[in-house]
């Protein structure tokens, strides 16, 4: 039985929807982080997929996810660029150094970035004054144990032989 | 599942960031810088409580209009967020803070309380 490439990625946009909206109400020691749940799928996305199914279940996710949480506008304007630099960091990341980095490390990369710009674009349009706060050391330290927890899982997941062999049964159009 | 230059990242990464959190934010007294919008000001530092319901004047006895409904307490030194009518309330789940470089940030009413100790006025920058 063949899959349709696209089943899949409508699929995988839904899980990371759906684990986007859920992480909010998983408490953390520090209020303003989030585990990154939903980007384990965009993650196996570029793995098993391709950079480009990835990138359509990024943007779903980027545009979803704010519509089902509190404050519509605020989480947009944060969202859609964290979520789009972080998926080029990913993706360029993994095309260039594939043999050379595990998902781990890829994973980490995504999570700092999606944190660097959320905090450039808290600093530039909403409140001023970041600069004299360590909260860009305590969101870096979160974002990169989350970035790890989220590399491990991805990890298992891809590596998971059901999982490969559904993918190499996709019908993939390039 | 990792190699070398995985862990190199990860522990540069890590080194980064409590390099970050442990570095000296300034070594002179204790202020309390209240950003709100495009202006920061330095608020008196004694205990009980104080609101942006209206106008808040800074240590040089200058009125600011701020209207935000938000809400602090200050109590030996430390401060916390009372009450805010954002969404997201990070601000309230913020617990008290209290050394330097500290912060409570409320992004959606833009307001920030951040505990500064660097000696030079960042008012006139």
């Amino acid at each position: 039985m063949k899959i349709n490439i696209y089943i899949l990625t409508g699929l995988m946009a839904s899980c990371s929807i759906i684990l986007g909206v859920i992480e909010n109400f998983i408490p953390t020691p520090v209020p303003a982080i989030r585990l990154g749940l939903s980007n384990v799928p965009i993650l196996i996305m570029i793995y098993l997929a391709g950079s480009k199914y990835a990138f359509q279940v990024s943007f779903l996710k980027a545009l979803i996810v704010p519509v089902l949480s509190a404050n519509i506008i605020f989480k947009m304007s944060l969202s859609v660029p964290a979520t789009f630099i972080s998926f080029a960091a990913m993706a360029v990341t993994y095309h260039y150094f594939k043999n050379k980095l595990s998902i781990v490390t890829i994973s980490v990369i995504g999570a700092v970035f999606h944190m660097a710009t959320q905090l450039v674009v808290v600093s530039i349009f909403y409140v001023k004054g970041l600069i004299y706060t360590n909260i860009a050391g305590i969101l870096l330290l979160s974002a990169t144990i989350t970035g790890v927890l989220m590399g491990i899982i991805a990890y298992k997941i891809v590596n998971h032989k059901q999982i490969k062999a559904m993918f190499e049964r996709l019908e993939l159009k390039h | 599942m990792f190699r070398k230059i995985d862990v190199i990242i990860i522990v540069f990464f890590l080194i980064l960031s409590i390099v970050l959190i442990i570095k000296p934010y300034g070594n002179s007294a204790k202020k309390i810088m209240l950003v709100v919008e495009n202006e920061s000001f330095y608020i008196p530092y004694k205990d009980g409580y104080f609101n942006l319901f209206g106008k808040v004047k800074d240590v040089f006895g200058n009125d600011h209009s701020v209207y935000k409904s938000m809400e602090f307490e200050i109590v030996e030194g430390r401060i916390r967020a009372l009450h805010s009518d954002c969404a997201n309330q990070i601000c309230v789940n913020t617990s008290w803070i209290e050394n330097c470089g500290d912060s409570i940030i409320c992004a959606p009413n833009r307001v920030a309380v951040i505990i500064d100790c660097k000696r030079e006025d960042i008012l006139r920058k």
